[in-house]
């Protein structure tokens, strides 16, 4: 299939990623820390998920509600993961300039790890064997 | 754009809370008549729930997360997200990739409930 035509680059499409924020004046770090934020809470979830499905005394642990079940557990800390760190992350990088780039690149590998461990073919790996 | 994504990350929210909280309980109620013990009780259909559910229920909760960073991206660079291709890729990056999951844990969802329906 060919490309479709696309109009030459103006130097704004070509500025680096940290140079976005730049341009206003404004740093990235803001950025850094949602996006990171985003993925550790993903990878917050699988670990549980994984965790959960490997030891019946750790699920049970995270059944807050009865009606739930221990979904609740999970998903709770998982928000919980992704709010703290991420006002953490802005506290810390809010004033900061940082390779957006390299951290888009963590955060797909954290999300990637949090997708892959969220499939229920993958977590059900870890249960004891019957 | 930045009100449109801020919108669809509070239903994105609102939809997983409510999924989990509201609905999920009458799923998974531990009476035969449930839609889990249905489909646990047949083996034909007991994938449905071990595949299928166990799958959404837990995926789901990572759309609002995405759609969240997506609004954050939109709303911090506002118009100014035009001109910058990275910043633009990436919250649409993070949009579709929302979008996708959602869409996962809605039609396992709706293929769920054709098979065993809440009642």
């Amino acid at each position: 299939m060919s490309e479709p035509v696309r109009p030459a680059a103006t130097p704004a499409d070509t500025v680096p990623a940290t140079a976005a924020a730049d341009a206003r004046g404004r740093p990235d770090g803001p950025i850094a820390a949602v996006l990171l934020a985003t993925g550790i809470g993903a990878l917050v979830l699988a670990i549980l998920v994984v965790w959960a499905e490997a030891s019946e005394s750790f699920k049970d642990s995270l059944a807050y509600s009865d009606r739930v079940g221990p979904l609740a557990g999970k998903t709770i800390w998982a928000v919980v993961a992704f709010v703290v760190s991420w006002a953490g992350l802005h506290a810390a990088l809010r004033r900061r300039e940082v390779n957006l780039r390299a951290v888009w690149m963590i955060t797909l590998v954290l999300l990637a790890l949090g997708l892959l461990g969220t499939f229920s073919p993958f977590f059900e790996l870890f249960a004891p064997s019957e | 754009m930045v009100l449109g994504t801020g919108v669809m990350a509070a239903l994105t929210w609102l939809t997983v809370i409510v999924g989990t909280w509201v609905v999920y309980p009458w799923y998974r109620e531990d009476v035969p008549e449930s839609p889990r013990s249905r489909l646990l009780a047949d083996p034909d259909t007991k994938d449905w729930h071990e595949f299928a559910m166990e799958w959404k229920e837990h995926v789901a909760w990572i759309a609002p997360m995405l759609a969240t960073a997506a609004f954050v991206v939109a709303a911090y660079y506002g118009r100014d997200l035009i001109r910058h291709q990275p910043a633009r890729r990436m919250a649409m990056t993070l949009f579709v990739a929302a979008f996708a999951v959602a869409a996962i844990a809605g039609v396992l969802g709706a293929l769920i409930t054709k098979k065993a329906p809440v009642t």
